[in-house]
């Protein structure tokens, strides 16, 4: 299966939606073969424990990652750009791992983290749920919807890029 | 000022350029000083409103600008990010997504 190493706000984006069936949670954990570093496993657990904004999200996504492989020691090189301790750690294990994807919704950081990267290709949540319908897995009416979820919890509303990404998946 | 110059002509409404006029007298500045100072503050604030940043970044998403033009109004690390985020809704780059996923 094709290797995914995911960031926190990434995942707790997708668990907001998943009561939908299928969800773009159980999707994501399906279609791919998710490798999160325990840094990541330990910021969605402390979102869980206490942020009420994030708590729901995060605790579907703590349950999710049980089907996960947790990588407990990544040493971080000098060359990961001073980011979040899970973000450096994901970076990390994107190219420890030589994946395929590294799932990330940083958008004020891309370019950074991009260039911190081995192989591995950026991949962002609305750009994954329009590839699950563009699969066949997902519906478009199910992703518009999961993705207005996601859009509501991350403030998404006036982001040019989520606009585009709306359209994107309206013309499919 | 600094760097190159290029001379433009505009009509301005006849009471800014009296204004203008004043004002130059009084800091003992040239008509042309006061139109850049004025319009590099005008795109120093809006290249620096999210809100018009956005939309900057949809005219490129949406091709009416290109990377150049896009790199010139926010700078180069948003231009960059702005690229890599067009890039991940490409029509190939979506398929490659989709294909490589395995539900079996």
């Amino acid at each position: 299966m094709t290797l995914l190493v995911a960031d926190t706000p990434s995942l707790v984006s997708i668990g907001c939606a998943e009561q939908y069936d299928p969800s773009a949670l159980s999707l994501l954990f399906d279609g791919f073969d998710v490798v999160v570093p325990q840094a990541v496993v330990d910021e969605i657990e402390t979102l869980a424990s206490y942020d009420h904004d994030h708590r729901q999200p995060a605790q579907a996504a703590v349950d999710a990652l049980d089907t996960a492989r947790i990588v407990s020691q990544v040493n971080i090189s000098e060359s990961v750009p001073p980011l979040d301790l899970g973000e450096r750690a994901a970076i990390e294990l994107a190219n420890d791992e030589q994946s395929q994807y590294l799932l990330c919704d940083e958008f004020t950081n891309l370019t950074l983290i991009a260039s911190a990267l081995d192989d591995a290709e950026l991949l962002t949540t609305p750009a994954l749920m329009t590839a699950f319908v563009d699969a066949g897995v997902l519906t478009k009416a199910d992703a518009q919807a999961q993705l207005s979820e996601v859009a509501a919890l991350r403030s998404w509303d006036n982001n040019s890029y989520y606009q585009r990404a709306r359209r994107v998946l309206d013309q499919l | 000022m600094s760097g190159e110059t290029k001379r433009v002509n505009f009509n301005f409404p006849q009471h800014l350029v009296e204004q203008a006029d004043v004002l130059g007298e009084v800091e003992q500045r040239d008509r042309t000083e006061i139109v850049v100072t004025a319009l590099r503050e005008y795109l120093h604030d809006a290249t620096t409103d999210e809100q018009i940043v956005q939309e900057v970044a949809g005219a490129y998403y949406d091709g009416r600008i290109d990377f150049e033009q896009l790199r010139v109004l926010v700078g180069p690390e948003k231009a960059g990010n702005f690229r890599l985020l067009k890039q991940q809704l490409d029509e190939e780059f979506i398929h490659d997504v989709a294909e490589s996923m395995d539900f079996e």
